[in-house]
């Protein structure tokens, strides 16, 4: 059952959950929370609930799969079906296979596949529960449980959306905005080096607002790097303390 | 002090980068999220992980299934894990093990020391190529858990490098690691 949609979204500069424009919804992240997992994650962003799973690098089936010089990053991405005020239906559906192609390919840039040829890295992304931008939060989660695994990488993935609300450019959309929004713009960054690894648009914005809204996500996505580092820190810094 | 990945360890003048870092706009960057160690020796600086991948090398002791027997020289080895490592191998799990580093004796015939589907304990002589070389000439090496050819039913020790079956009473020849049976040490 949706929400009808609101007669305005912005009132008095304020959102309909109580946020500032530019302003990140609440977010909660740890890693290592599963224990027969190589490497894990769960986060909290705003309404939203993923659980992410890494295996690997490990022997790949079917074998005729296995490319020579590197290894395979294998995502899949899956809503539970209570994840949404509707049943989902269990599966892979069309959004969620574009969702685990562009996760894999926003994941890919900062993996050393090379280093692990003929070998798989299974990355495995459970929505528990959804209240819009959900790839951002995925690419965000899936990151911090690559990092708990060991897998070398560049550098963490950091992902924020924006879009355009009431003809207002705002940061980090949730449902209402996502489904009654005029635009939404999800980003992923490589901080370190400042690549662009994943940019969609839904909806349509002019050339100003959309350099706008680029420039937001990407601040946006900012915040989110430094509370992944956080977490990092907070999770290994104990472990380190403790084993000395 | 510990470094996670994307961290900057130090400037590429001060430390090449080494196992677990790469150098990025004259900067040595950490890839994993681990300890830094700094070998003065080579100037070069390393990360050592927090959760390391096992990759197969030189002096590592595997835990293998045999998957092939080629009469009379060489044995086919699946590896499963490096031993006491909770994680599963990163590379091809492949290995071969040749008649004469099954042990330290002159051996007649491969089929009267080791069997398809015979569960072993080896050691690692050579990594550089696919298959990797295995040896079980050492005391702990060897046969760890076997199965009847008769029956298919596990087998118990019975002598030096004898094992019965208990349903048929089948004697067969192994080289027996000193931990057979023993699940627990994997």
């Amino acid at each position: 059952m949706k929400i009808g949609k609101p007669e305005r979204m912005i009132i008095n500069g304020k959102r309909l959950d109580g946020r500032g424009l530019y302003d990140l919804r609440p977010i909660k992240m740890r890693v290592g929370v599963l224990k027969n997992a190589d490497g894990s994650s769960y986060l909290e962003w705003g309404g939203n609930k993923i659980l992410c799973a890494v295996h690997g690098p490990r022997e790949l089936h079917p074998k005729h799969l296995a490319k020579p010089d590197k290894a395979m990053l294998r995502c899949i991405y899956s809503m539970a079906t209570f994840s949404v005020k509707e049943r989902k239906k269990p599966g892979p559906d069309r959004r969620s296979i574009e969702l685990s192609k562009v996760i894999r390919e926003a994941l890919e840039n900062v993996i050393f596949l090379h280093l692990f040829p003929q070998t798989v890295i299974d990355v495995y992304i459970k929505v528990l529960q959804s209240d819009g931008g959900t790839r951002c939060a995925s690419i965000v989660a899936a990151s911090l449980a690559l990092a708990d695994a060991g897998i070398p990488m560049k550098d963490l993935v950091s992902a924020c959306a924006a879009g355009k609300v009431d003809g207002e450019i705002v940061l980090d959309l949730f449902e209402i905005e996502d489904n009654y929004g005029e635009a939404d713009l999800p980003v992923a960054i490589v901080p370190k080096t400042g690549e662009i690894v994943l940019l969609q648009m839904d909806g349509n914005l002019t050339k100003d607002e959309f350099k706008k809204a680029l420039d937001l996500a990407i601040s946006g996505a900012m915040k989110v790097y430094e509370l992944q580092k956080k977490t990092l820190y907070e999770r290994y810094g104990e472990r380190y303390e403790t084993e000395r | 002090m510990i470094t996670i990945t994307g961290d900057k360890i130090c400037t590429l003048e001060e430390f090449l980068p080494g196992e677990n870092t790469y150098e990025y706009d004259g900067e040595v960057i950490s890839t994993v999220v681990g300890i830094p160690l700094k070998d003065f020796s080579t100037r070069k600086v390393h990360v050592k992980p927090f959760n390391e991948i096992p990759i197969i090398k030189e002096g590592d002791k595997v835990v293998g299934k045999i998957v092939d027997v080629k009469y009379p020289a060489i044995a086919l080895v699946k590896i499963i894990k490096i031993l006491n490592k909770k994680r599963f191998v990163a590379s091809i799990p492949y290995g071969v093990l040749y008649v004469g580093n099954i042990k330290n004796e002159a051996i007649i015939d491969i089929r009267k020391e080791i069997a398809y589907g015979d569960i072993i304990i080896a050691k690692v002589i050579y990594a550089g190529k696919v298959p990797v070389q295995l040896a079980t000439n050492e005391e702990d090496l060897g046969v760890i858990y076997a199965y009847c050819y008769n029956c298919n039913l596990p087998l118990k020790h019975h002598e030096e490098n004898k094992l019965i079956c208990e349903n048929c009473g089948r004697i067969e020849l192994r080289k027996i690691s000193k931990y057979y049976g023993r699940g627990d040490i994997i």
